[in-house]
């Protein structure tokens, strides 16, 4: 029985941009935007140095359905070294680079095999084995029906790899994109899964290995930790998956305890050990930090600046710093142990505790129906009891300066 | 909230007073200055701070200057007991608040235990007096809702206060209209990133076109390099047919050309040949011509003199010698002859003879002898004649001598001295006698003449006058007048001789001096005068004595010439001039005449014997000059001779001439001969022939290798023959087309080429450009910022909208029922007149009667509209029971009341009694009566 090699990744999102990044500068944008190809790159330079039997990419290797022109250049650019180097590619396009999308089309080396728009098999020899892999691309943004019942059940022949775009059924937390269930893939008796869609790594069975290797650079807050894609060595009877890092920039959060620190230099200091030891060990970051502990600090922080001047200033340390470091923002977690029980605020207080989903919706409502609105996201729950706990936070405040 | 004890240190009037309360309504009467006042305003004082001094209100401190302040003792459900202490200290008074647990705290405590109530909030609604019953026409629905709301406590206010502030901060962060706002600002930003990256896009959507363009533009430049290609190599194909086509006509045309010559053979050089023969022919057959020419000249002889001719030439020429001397002679003679004749004619000159004398001359006596006898005659004459020229000369010398002596005689006469000179000579010793005398006088006079006489004279007249004048004494004046003119006298008669003196002595002295040179000068000339008289007589003496001697020379000279005279009388000539001379001439004269005799004779015989030898040789050659007769004897001669000799020869040239014919016939025999046979070779019978047939011969030959020339050019195209269709003018044709394709090509080419490079250029560009991702990110960035400022907005507006939303839940919910209470109130108070209190649509209080009738609240009796008023409060503050379980503090707010509305007022305050502590101060005793035992009755200053 040979055993094969191979590459897994998906969701390359070449060129993508980075969310949620106010009041960053040039030159931290220059370095973000130049992270998914540095990810990228690094995953193409593992490629080559290794020498894996092929490579497959499932789906999302541009951002946008336009396919960025940089992105699809640079992709061509990695394809023609792969090309190079013997190794072919087996890819198919997701969501975000559907067939259908109105994108420049720039052609391809012969190592690269794109799937068409529904499922079909494409086959490879690797040293007398014989594998077979299964796929399709998106023919438009959205495929909600499910794909899994298209792809064929595996024979006897050879090494059999599945691959999919796609969510588990079920999975309320992301937009369902062609639907599947674990034991729907199983039936298929495939040795691999190879799925995409999901940006966070996770390996949703074991036998067969059914994975997703995560998107191979974060690029919001909510895609935190290193990312990566797999090395998979593979046998019929065996399979073993490596994780390779390739984020060049890692999204993560830290909690920083304010226990015993009073003065805002000892604040900064603390801040800066903390974040140093993000940095060794992750590289460059984007790094929320969360307060706790803040009440020996908070008078002297409250009263000397404002919050975002305290995110300015501790910003200012990581000026050019290599590797990078970016703070979004910094979340101060005040006790709530204010003064003495108010007769007159807690009413206010508990309106706007009161308020549901749809009133913060109405609060909004002058925003939405403005031009504005065009560029906001609805507001989801965290953001709601986020701004719950800011509002009544303004309030408390307020109350005490005004008082 | 009730109050226990009141305990006053020292307030105003009160010192040290101590006032329990009861739980419901406490009576606190006291006539007027009993200090009821002052006890409320402590009350307040206490709860919420002395009032600063600058204030309107009072601060009630002791007159006598003890202790200020006090304390209350306050039950309190909520907090359980505690007390009050408020104390002078700053201006608001120091407070202390102390729990049943002995536990002491201040001010910030205090906040808590009033429940953010301050004093104007309290006296809104718990205290109030009569005063403070009106107004209540002034009110409208919003203060009543406020003070409903927290009856006016500061967190209402510092709550409208931040809802207004976060409508600001909301209108700072966005407006719906705004420009400026941030958010706006950052939407507009988004708005125009947005339009950038279209414009990217699109720009970037070029891409696949110009892909396609590219491919297009590749495949066509490869499709024309193909064309071109092709175009090229059939052009070189053209090129050689270009070449090799003039090639091959060539070819056939002269093959034909050779064809058409006839095919005869011709001798290798057989032109050079014939031409050599017929140029020999030619050369002998002259040769013969000339050599029978010169036989001819030949053939004609030559004449020649006969014999004896010849041989008296030859012995005349033999003689020549002879005649050469002949001819000698005449010449000699004549020469001689002539040469004498010149000096016949030089002596004949030299005598100066005339033909007469010459032919006397011949006949003349010149001997020696006769010379001599002549020659002492002469000499005696002229010895005679010298003398005579001597004493000549001596004579004239001695007569100029005398004539200069006469000359200087007349001159000397002439310096002889005038008579007025020998006068003034004769005056000179009297002169000289007068100047002495009067050098001797001027010695004398310098040693007096003074001046000073008359002038003492004149100035002692001036002063006697002036003495006179001043006296008027005229005699004084007369007297002074005569002594001035005796002055002036005085002064006139001083002699000037002294001057005159001078003068004289001088002119004297030169005068003297001059005469006495004058005498000199006198006697120099007598001594001259005497000199030269004696010289005169000198020369006298010696001219007569030259006179003398010369008369006897004189005849010593004429005897000698007689004598002479006499000796040559009978000679033609004169020669005594010069015997001598003479003589000798004479003799050669003589001389010459007969030498020129003998040379005459001599000529003519030389002569005679010229003129016969002449004749002779005349007889036989013709008439011959004298001179010329040998010259011409000796040519005849030689002519002879060459004659001969020419005649011979001839002869010997005939004969080689005759041998030299027989050769060339010969030789020309021979040439003919050869040229038949040429001409036979060549199949020809005449030279034109032979000449047309050569031609033909060249042709062919040059034919030939023009075709050799075209074969071999052919050759280096192709091995094998090249076969073409086209015509000449076809190709020509094709070949321009061809040329123009290409040119259309490459112009295509370049353009393309250009285009090419511009493609690739911008496609590359596109391929690296970041612009769109950039773009899209500082989108991104933007975006999140909108999203946090949007944040923060709706943080703010929940805020405020909490705010809102509570306070008018409060509204909506609390007033009507605190409306409906005080309407039952006061309904109860007017014993049902007035049925309902109620809101305008301005939001203005009315009075709605029973019978449906509203007014104004100012269209109510004074009573009517405390009433109104009193009900509005209690019903409020039995609303606010809850949050604030004041004691309520009246003063006196019921004196306008009738009985019945007041027991029904005392009546609603019973219903009042266990939610609120009640402070009622009055003036009025009835009062106590009023309330019949429901108060505990406290009497103000009898403590």
């Amino acid at each position: 029985m040979e055993t094969i090699r191979f590459l897994h990744t998906a969701d390359l999102h070449l060129d993508s941009p980075f969310k949620g990044m106010a009041a960053a500068g040039p030159d931290e944008l220059a370095r973000l935007q130049q992270s998914t190809f540095a990810a990228f790159d690094r995953f193409i330079a593992y490629a080559v140095e290794q020498r894996p039997d092929f490579i497959v990419i499932v789906g999302d290797i541009y951002d946008g359905e336009d396919r960025s022109l940089r992105a699809q250049i640079r992709f061509q650019q990695a394809m023609q070294r792969l090309e190079e180097a013997h190794i072919p590619v087996f890819l198919s396009y997701g969501n975000h680079d559907h067939l259908a999308g109105n994108w420049t089309r720039v052609s391809l080396p012969k190592n690269v095999h794109v799937f068409s728009d529904s499922v079909e098999q494409q086959q490879l020899t690797v040293r007398g084995e014989t594998i077979t892999i299964h796929g399709f691309s998106y023919p438009q943004r959205h495929v909600k029906e499910p794909m899994i019942a298209d792809y064929k059940i595996a024979g006897d022949d050879g090494i059999h790899i599945g691959l999919l775009h796609g969510s588990v059924a079920g999975d309320s937390a992301h937009a369902v994109y062609a639907p599947f269930t674990v034991s729907e893939l199983r039936q298929k008796n495939y040795h691999y899964w190879a799925l995409g869609h999901i940006h966070k790594r996770q390996v949703l069975a074991q036998q067969p290995p059914i994975v997703y290797p995560g998107n191979i650079q974060g690029r919001h807050r909510n895609e935190q930790g290193v990312k990566g894609f797999y090395d998979v060595t593979l046998s019929r009877e065996q399979a073993n998956t490596t994780f390779v890092p390739t984020s060049a920039i890692v999204f993560t959060a830290l909690t920083i305890s304010c226990q015993g620190i009073e003065y805002a230099d000892d604040w900064v200091a603390a801040c800066q050990e903390a974040i140093d030891g993000v940095v060794a060990e992750l590289g460059s970051i984007i790094i929320e930090l969360v307060m706790t502990d803040t009440e020996d600090l908070a008078d002297n922080l409250q009263r000397a600046a404002s919050e975002s001047e305290w995110l300015d200033i501790l910003r200012e340390q990581y000026v050019m710093n290599e590797p990078f470091v970016w703070i979004t923002t910094i979340d101060w977690q005040f006790s709530s142990t204010s003064e003495s029980p108010n007769t007159l605020l807690e009413p206010v207080v508990d309106t706007i505790v009161s308020w549901q989903l749809e009133d913060w919706d109405e609060l909004m409502s002058e925003l939405y129906s403005h031009r504005a609105g065009r560029y906001l996201e609805r507001l989801t729950l965290n953001d709601r009891e986020q701004l719950k706990q800011q509002a009544t936070a303004l309030l408390a405040a307020e109350w005490l300066k005004e008082g | 909230m009730k109050i226990r004890k009141i305990v006053l240190y020292g307030f105003g009037q009160h010192e040290n007073v101590e006032i329990n309360l009861q739980a419901g309504v406490n009576l606190l009467y006291g006539p007027n200055e009993a200090g009821k006042t002052t006890i409320q305003q402590a009350i307040l004082h206490i709860l919420f701070g002395f009032p600063q001094k600058n204030q309107q209100e009072l601060r009630y401190e002791p007159k006598t200057g003890g202790k200020y302040g006090g304390c209350l003792y306050i039950e309190d459900k909520e907090f359980g007991p505690w007390m009050i202490e408020r104390v002078r200290g700053k201006s608001s008074g120091d407070v202390t608040i102390h729990f049943e647990d002995g536990r002491t705290t201040g001010e910030e405590e205090l906040k808590r235990l009033l429940r953010g109530y301050d004093r104007a909030a309290f006296e809104a609604i718990f205290s109030f007096s009569l005063f403070q019953l009106q107004g209540l026409e002034r009110m409208d629905e919003t203060d009543i809702s406020r003070t409903l709301l927290a009856s006016g406590t500061t967190g209402l206010d510092t709550l409208w206060k931040i809802e207004k502030k976060m409508d600001k901060e909301m209108a700072a962060l966005f407006k719906k209209a705004g420009r400026n706002p941030p958010m706006n600002q950052k939407v507009k930003e988004l708005k125009e990133l947005e339009l950038a990256m279209q414009k990217e896009q699109r720009k970037l959507e070029t891409f696949e076109l110009l892909t396609i363009r590219k491919k297009q533009v590749d495949e066509r430049v490869k499709a024309l390099r193909n064309e071109e290609q092709q175009l090229h190599e059939q052009a070189e194909k053209h090129q050689i047919a270009m070449q090799v086509m003039p090639l091959q006509q060539q070819q056939k045309q002269v093959t034909e050309q050779l064809a058409a010559l006839p095919s005869e053979s011709f001798p290798a050089d057989g032109i050079r040949r014939y031409e050599e023969l017929a140029s020999k022919q030619s050369e002998l057959q002259s040769k013969r011509l000339r050599i029978v020419k010169e036989q001819q000249v030949t053939a004609e002889a030559i004449v020649m003199r006969p014999g004896n001719e010849q041989r008296q030439i030859e012995r005349w020429v033999a003689q020549e010698a002879e005649w050469h001397r002949l001819r000698g002679e005449i010449l000699s003679a004549e020469q001689e002859l002539r040469v004498l004749e010149k000096k016949q004619q030089q002596s004949k000159q030299r005598l100066g003879l005339t033909d007469a004398q010459q032919l006397a001359i011949e006949e003349m006596d010149l001997s020696i002898q006769r010379e001599r006898q002549l020659e002492p005659l002469l000499q005696e004459q002229t010895t005679a004649e010298q003398q005579l020229q001597a004493l000549n000369r001596m004579l004239a010398e001695a007569e100029s001598e005398r004539q200069e002596a006469e000359e200087r005689k007349v001159l000397l006469a002439r310096q002889q001295p005038t008579d007025a000179e020998r006068q003034q000579l004769a005056k000179l010793p009297e002169f000289k006698r007068q100047l002495d005398e009067a050098k001797a006088r001027v010695s004398v006079a310098k040693q007096s003449t003074n001046r000073a006489i008359p002038s003492f004279f004149m100035i002692l007249g001036l002063l006697i006058g002036a003495y006179g004048v001043w006296q008027q004494d005229w005699f004084i004046v007369t007297v002074s007048l005569i002594t001035i003119v005796a002055g002036i006298l005085l002064w006139k008669k001083q002699p000037d001789s002294m001057e005159d003196l001078h003068d004289f002595i001088h002119k004297h002295e030169v005068h003297v001096e001059g005469m006495q040179r004058l005498k000199e000068q006198v006697v120099e000339h007598q001594r001259q005068c005497q000199q030269l008289e004696e010289e005169i007589d000198r020369l006298d003496r010696k001219l007569q004595r030259l006179a003398a001697e010369m008369e006897q020379v004189h005849h010593q000279k004429r005897q000698a010439g007689i004598a002479l005279k006499q000796a040559v009388q009978g000679d033609p000539i004169d020669s005594t001039s010069n015997l001598q001379e003479n003589f000798r001439l004479l003799r050669e004269y003589q001389d010459i005449l007969a030498e020129q005799q003998t040379w005459k004779l001599r000529l003519a015989t030389a002569k005679q014997q010229v003129r016969t030898w002449v004749d002779q040789v005349e007889m036989l050659l013709g008439p011959v000059s004298e001179d010329t007769l040998y010259e011409q004897l000796r040519q005849e001669l030689m002519k002879q001779k060459a004659s001969k000799e020419k005649d011979f020869n001839r002869k010997q040239l005939l004969k080689d001439l005759e041998s030299q014919l027989k050769e060339v016939d010969t030789f020309l025999a021979s040439v003919q001969q050869q040229i038949e046979e040429l001409f036979h070779l060549t199949n020809v019978s005449d030279k034109e022939q032979f000449y047309a047939a050569y031609q033909n011969d060249q042709e062919a030959q040059l034919l030939k290798r023009q075709l050799t020339e075209v074969n071999s050019q052919l050759a280096l195209y192709s091995k094998k023959p090249l076969t073409f269709d086209w015509t000449l003018p076809e190709l020509e044709r094709k070949r321009t087309e061809i040329s123009e394709r290409l040119q259309a090509i490459r112009k295509e080419v370049t353009a393309l080429v250009d285009e090419q490079v511009k493609l690739d250029h911008e496609l590359t560009q596109m391929g690296a450009s970041q612009t769109y991702s950039e773009l899209q990110l500082l989108f991104e960035v933007k975006k999140a910022e909108l999203e946090e400022l949007a944040k923060q907005w709706v943080v703010r507006k929940a805020v405020m909208e909490s705010i809102r939303q509570t306070m008018s839940g409060w509204k909506e919910h609390q007033l009507p029922a605190v409306l409906s209470l005080a309407n039952t109130w006061f309904s109860r108070l007017t014993g049902n007149r007035y049925r309902t209190l109620t809101l305008t649509a301005e939001g203005y209080f009315q009075a709605v009667t029973a019978g449906g009738q509203s007014f104004m609240i100012n269209e109510l009796s004074q009573a009517t509209k405390e009433q109104a008023y009193l009900s509005l409060r209690l019903a409020l503050a039995s609303e606010l029971s809850d949050r604030a379980p004041f004691p309520v503090i009246m003063d006196d707010p019921f004196v306008h009341f009738d009985n019945e509305r007041l027991s029904r007022m005392i009546e609603i305050i019973k219903e009042l009694k266990p939610s609120h502590q009640f402070l009622y101060f009055t003036c009025h005793a009835e009062m106590q009566s009023k309330w019949s035992g429901e108060a505990s009755m406290i009497e103000i200053g009898k403590q």
